[in-house]
């Protein structure tokens, strides 16, 4: 990478840790530390919200998906907006009234300490892990793309968010995430410029290509649980993973407890609401765009270059006839999309597709050949995906460019981490430590065990990270790694919410809809993950109003005779 | 002209009242003002999706 990329890289790491710890000062004790005094202005919350669920996996892997798959992906996001106006008018006043740290202690006082111990276990388990994901995706791309081992990488991204999350507390975490969102935007919408500007065919051709390929095609109605992204399984699956996400993992639930009202905790769940959709569309759009860019520049046969290489090295012979094969097809499918580019009327137009469509299987042909060849010679899965767009960041964008959107990668791992690490520290202290271990300690013990647990969990997705590399697509495995334990938490919470449920039923019920979810999973593994928190929510509230586990009318009288 | 006592003067400005507490709406306002919001959500979302829809039926083949 050119020094001047570099220098951004590097100044922004810079900023990010300094302006970290100059926030630190703000900390001395534990309400400040864990939920900002509850003082944050709704804007920054929000955006801190937003950045939280944008990770890099957001810019390299959905970028990839938007290259290879189109802009279908985000349908997921059309439950979003339905989930956030729910969770405004239901957990967001119960949990802001309830004066918590955490989404779990809340439980406690509606169920009973076992099944806020229990939630808080499957969140920490889950988002411990998933933490070491999102340290793992941009880590295995930039070892790969500069060639570094991948210890280098995962300190070079996980360190500085543990090092400003550990000193500065939710403070430090929120207001670097609305710088770290402020730079993502910026490098997105540039990026996209670029791209428009240095494509060789105009917008609107550009965009009849990629309609060609069918990779503008947003919506399927399709009824079906097996097709992992269609319009109903976006809203409805989508709006329970949603509720799940944004109304029970502590690491979006610590963001609204830091608001300084329970208005501006809604307010800030909106900002999600009005622009993930937008966003994520733009953040597809780049992949789709690249796609059209590759019709007309020389494409790596092979995106991921350490695998590049070592098939160079194992069996140069058959790579050098396959890329030889490549260019052929590559030329001939250039001059079959500047057809249907430049196609006059109708008839041309759907002569030329066909022509480009024909071209473009051939180029496949040969890719395909060319990953499993990669599989063959490196033992590893070839699916190269996520090196597609950071190719063309460091191969094709401008001088300082790439550099912002190489810190706009970091930038959204950081984000992402730091709050992880945030509320993982925050529900082991409070949900485990305080609870269990030391319930009556000073104030500063806390926090300094608060800073201890920010440093574990630090290392602890740092390590996970270095064996995260081998679980193919890395988008869907976090998304796969919440799915397992959301349904059951908000399932939970949603018996929380009707008067008759009781302790009993709600842990009953956790523990069959964990079961519910492992058996679908393993006995039909073709159902789209995305049904797995209906399943689970749905299992939660369904044992938990049972006849012996729920109270009957008798028992709501005497309990509220009791308080 | 300032008129608060010394005494308050002394103390600095007032707090913030704590999160959550101070004029509450009633209940058939909050009812409204989450009526307003779910039709500016919905509004917001239609024109997105629409922009989406009108790319793909314009480009998609």
């Amino acid at each position: 990478m050119h020094p001047v990329n570099w220098v951004v890289v590097l100044g922004y790491l810079a900023y990010v840790v300094v302006d970290g710890i100059r926030r630190s000062r703000n900390t001395r004790d534990l309400d400040g530390y864990l939920v900002a005094n509850r003082a944050l202005p709704w804007w920054a919350v929000g955006l801190s919200v937003m950045a939280t669920q944008l990770s890099a996996v957001t810019l390299i892997g959905t970028t990839g998906q938007g290259a290879t798959d189109g802009l279908r992906f985000v349908q997921l996001y059309f439950g979003l907006p339905l989930a956030m106006v729910i969770l405004g008018v239901t957990l967001v006043p119960l949990l802001r009234g309830a004066g918590v740290y955490t989404a779990y202690e809340y439980l406690e006082r509606r169920f009973g300490a076992p099944v806020r111990t229990l939630a808080a276990c499957l969140f920490l388990a889950g988002r411990g892990m998933s933490c070491g994901v999102i340290v793992a995706a941009p880590a295995v791309v930039f070892a790969a793309v500069f060639g570094w081992p991948l210890a280098w990488c995962v300190a070079l991204i996980g360190l500085p968010a543990v090092l400003y999350a550990m000193l500065g507390g939710v403070q430090a975490v929120t207001w670097a995430d609305v710088k770290q969102m402020v730079l993502i935007v910026l490098a997105v919408t540039a990026v996209v410029v670029v791209l428009l500007v240095q494509m060789p065919v105009s917008p609107g051709e550009a965009l009849r290509i990629a309609g060609a390929t069918g990779r503008l095609q947003v919506f399927d109605f399709s009824l079906t649980a097996t097709e992992t992204y269609t319009f109903w399984s976006g809203l409805l699956g989508g709006a329970f993973l949603m509720l799940s996400y944004f109304g029970t993992d502590q690491s979006q639930v610590q963001r609204y407890l830091a608001a300084d009202s329970v208005n501006a905790a809604r307010k800030s769940l909106l900002v999600s609401a009005y622009w993930k959709v937008p966003l994520q569309a733009l953040v597809l759009l780049i992949g789709v765009l690249v796609f059209v860019y590759y019709q007309f520049q020389t494409p790596p046969l092979l995106f991921n270059p350490a695998h590049e290489a070592a098939v160079q090295v194992e069996r140069g012979d058959d790579y050098d006839a396959l890329r030889q094969r490549f260019g052929d097809a590559l030329v001939l499918r250039e001059d079959a999309a500047r057809l249907t580019a430049d196609a006059q009327d109708q008839a041309q137009a759907q002569a030329a597709m066909e022509d480009f469509l024909a071209r473009e299987a051939s180029v496949q042909e040969v890719r395909e050949e060319a990953l499993a060849l990669a599989e063959e010679v490196t033992g590893q899965s070839s699916n190269d995906v996520n090196y597609i767009v950071p190719r063309f960041v460091l191969g094709e964008l401008p001088v300082g460019l790439s550099g912002l959107f190489v810190a706009a990668v970091i930038a959204a791992a950081m984000s992402s981490i730091s709050s992880e690490l945030n509320s993982l520290s925050t529900a082991s202290v409070v949900d485990v430590y305080r609870r269990w271990m030391r319930p009556r300690a000073a104030d500063a013990h806390y926090l300094a065990v608060s800073k201890a647990a920010t440093l574990f969990w630090g290392l602890f997705a740092c390590v996970v990270a270095m064996y995260a590399v081998s679980l193919g697509s890395l988008i869907e495995t976090v998304n796969r790694f919440g799915s397992y334990f959301y349904g059951p938490i908000l399932g939970v919470f949603l018996l929380a919410l009707i008067p008759r449920a009781r302790g009993r039923g709600a842990l009953a019920g956790m523990f069959v809809a964990a079961a519910a979810v492992w058996t679908t999973a393993r006995l039909a593994p073709q159902v789209s993950f995305l049904w797995y928190n209906v399943i689970g929510s749905g299992a939660v509230v369904l044992v938990g109003l049972l006849p012996g586990l729920a109270g009957g009318r008798q028992e709501r009288r005497d309990s509220g005779r009791t308080g | 002209m300032d008129s608060r006592s010394p005494e308050a003067e002394r103390a600095g400005p007032a707090p913030d009242p704590p999160a959550g507490v101070g004029p509450q709406p009633s209940g058939a306002d909050e009812g409204s003002s989450v009526r307003r919001t779910l039709v500016r959500v919905i509004v917001a979302q239609a024109v997105a999706l629409g922009l989406l829809w009108l790319l793909q039926a314009v480009y998609h083949v």
